[in-house]
Order: C-alpha cells, then structure tokens, then sequence
C-alpha cells in the first residue's frame, strides 16, 4: 500500500514538474582541483555577454535578460522572434524559410525539436532542405540546443537556433527549489 | 658484486685524496693531457718533415698585420622606399587605418553593406516583421516583398511563422507594506506565528525609535 502510493506521489509530482530544469546542472565536476584552486565562470551571467537561454519548461524558455517567452521562438545573438509552430513534424522548408535568406548566411542552424525523435524519417526530411541552401544543420532535443546555442553564441558566431519547449521533462530536486526561490514561494506546497 | 667491491677500495682510493688535489691544482702550469695515439703519430710525422714550421707559426708576420691594420668598418641606415605609398591603396578597397577597439555590433554580427537580390538582412526582417504586426492590412505580403525584393511566397511564410513579441510586464504585488521585507509574506510565518512575529517586530521598531 506504501509502495502503490509512493509511485503515485512520484507520478503526480511527474505531471506537475512545471518547473524550469536548468542547464547550468549539466556541467561536469570533473575539473575540480581543490579549494581555492578552482574557480567557475557562468557564461550566461558573463558582463556584456550576448542573449543566452537560462531555462526551459514545457510552456517556454527563460532567457538570460529575465524574460521569460513563451512557446516555440527563434532566437538569434541578440534577438529573438516567436516561431509559430505546434509540434515537430511542423518543421519544414515553410517554417524554417526566414533562415535561407538571411545575409550573412548564418554559420549554424540549430533545431530544438522538443522531446528526442526516435524516428529518423524527421531527420531525412530536413538534410534535402540543408543541402540546397547550404545550410549548417544541427536537430537536437531541445534541452541539449539550448546548451549548444548557449555555446556558439558565446563564440561570437551567428548562430540561429529554432526551439520547441519540451513535453516530457525530469527536474531535479535543486531545479524545484530554484524556481520556487524565484518566485518567492518556497513554503507553499503544490 | 660491483657494489661490495666498491665498499672495499673506495677507502683505499680515497685515500689522502685532498692533499692530492691540492698538489695538482697548486702547479703553476698544469701538465697538458696526453695526446690520442693517432694524433701524436700525426704530430710527430709533421715535426720531421717540417721541423721549422712550429717557431715559424709562433712568430709575429709584419705584413699580415699591417693587413688586418687596414681593415675598417662602417654601418649606415639606409632610407627604406615607401613600398606602399597612398597613391597606390585601392579606394574601393581601403586598409583599416582605425586601430581602436571595436564596439560590438548591434545585433552581434557584422552586417555588410551591399546586399544581393533575394536576400535581407536580420535588421530588415525585424523591422518588417515589426510594421505588419502593427498594420497588417497597410503593411501585406505583397507591399513587403515589393519594398524588399523578396519573393512574396517568402514573405508570406516569414509572416505566417514567425512574430514579434509582445512584452508583459506583472503588475506590482499589492500588500501592506507596513516595514521593509519581502513583497509577500511567507505562508508558514502568516499562518502560525504569523501575528507573534509582527508583534515582536513592531514592538522592537518602537524601541528604536
């Protein structure tokens, strides 16, 4: 009986995990060496440094200028638009027409399709629309786009990156307590 | 083995050793090493062919002196040419001459200066992304794509997938702000010791005053 409602609780707590997963978790620990030795520099936070994504959740992205935009955007060094688009197999050679006639060409091109396509079939599609405009392209889950944006901006390069806020979403403990400290409601249980 | 040998003569090697090496390095002139076999069969053989030529080659020669006496040298910086003289930059290809630093470019990257047909620029697309957003009707697909020679399916799929955004600021949270603290009160104070802890609070901001 314990057991049948520790899984519901998990579950529920599943269904309700509304909270931005940050990426700064990823980082590794491996470079540690010792106290004092050590130091860490968040990109994201860096002075003068240009739009970065801090978070996502299943309903948008918090960018690291304190906004928070909802649904599907593009987002480009230092501007972001929305993307009208619903659900991966939206992506076309249509939705993704404003990255073709950009001038400059944009270096890299990085597609957030939400949650990790299984199928390959998504990716076939796009390589023909890759090729015929000579088009740098990378498809990624989302949470793993946005790191990789976060990155190449911070290189300097024009990077592009068109992202779908995720469904499915596995938030830490730390991520919970993150986002409930931002919005001040730390003693108040769901 | 080597080892134990060594324990044994090292004594007998040493022996004395520093009286030795005070004789040796006390010599007014020190006696030179003895020459490689082969060298010394080369000198004697020269010394019985020539048996001049060693005095000869100790000996001052005047008139190569007086050579080398004649020997002077002068250095001088000579006027490099211009090699690239101003006449000959390219004016429709001009070097930098600007060596400061570089403010960083309005939307991160640099944007060029000539276009070509059935491309725009991101400034561009902002800007008309922007005017439809504001007066679709005025500012349509065609009126767009004829301002900035675009081909008007383009547009229209720009249009259709991609929008601006409209920003919403959250309006202040209302509370009565009796002292400095959080703009909301935290549940658990509020509900349980919620009024003992105010009380105190106002008590000791009576004391300061």
């Amino acid at each position: 009986m314990s057991y049948s409602i520790r899984t519901l609780i998990r579950n529920i707590t599943k269904i309700n995990s509304f909270h931005l997963r940050s990426i700064s978790k990823s980082a590794r620990v491996l470079s540690y060496d010792g106290e004092g030795k050590t130091t860490v520099n968040i990109l994201n936070n860096e002075e003068g440094v240009s739009l970065m994504i801090n978070g996502f959740s299943q309903t948008g992205f918090r960018l690291n200028n304190d906004m928070t935009v909802l649904g599907p955007m593009a987002i480009f060094p230092r501007s972001v638009l929305s993307w009208n688009v619903g659900k991966p197999d939206d992506i076309d050679e249509e939705s993704l027409c404003l990255f073709t006639v950009l001038e400059p060409k944009i270096d890299i091109l990085v597609v957030g399709v939400g949650d990790k396509v299984h199928d390959l079939s998504f990716h076939k599609k796009l390589f023909p629309f890759a090729r015929k405009h000579n088009i740098n392209l990378e498809i990624l889950p989302t949470d793993q786009a946005c790191s990789t944006f976060n990155f190449l901006n911070a290189e300097g390069r024009y990077v592009a990156a068109a992202l779908i806020p995720p469904e499915v979403i596995d938030s830490t403990d730390d991520d919970v307590l993150k986002s409930k400290m931002r919005y001040q409601s730390l003693y108040e249980t769901d | 083995m080597g080892k134990i040998l060594s324990t044994i003569t090292k004594p007998v090697r040493d022996f004395n050793v520093e009286a030795r090496a005070h004789a040796v390095i006390s010599k007014e002139r020190p006696t030179a090493a003895p020459r490689y076999k082969v060298d010394q069969e080369q000198y004697k053989l020269i010394m019985k062919e020539y048996p001049d030529a060693l005095q000869e080659s100790l000996k001052k020669n005047e008139e190569l002196d007086k050579h080398l006496k004649n020997v002077f040298l002068t250095s001088y910086d000579p006027v490099v040419k211009d090699r690239n003289p101003r006449q000959n930059i390219n004016l429709e290809k001009p070097l930098p001459l600007d060596r400061s630093a570089t403010t960083p470019f309005e939307y991160g990257f640099h944007e060029p200066k000539r276009i070509p047909l059935g491309k725009i620029t991101l400034r561009k697309v902002l800007r008309f992304i922007s005017e439809h957003h504001v007066d679709s009707k005025v500012n349509n697909a065609a009126k767009i794509a004829e301002d900035y020679l675009l081909p008007e399916k383009t547009v229209e799929n720009i249009l259709k997938y991609f929008k601006m955004y409209e920003i919403y600021i959250p309006t202040e949270r209302k509370v009565k702000a009796t002292f400095a603290g959080p703009t909301v009160l935290r549940k658990q104070i509020r509900s349980s010791d919620g009024q003992k802890l105010l009380g105190t609070f106002a008590k000791n901001k009576k004391d300061m005053l």
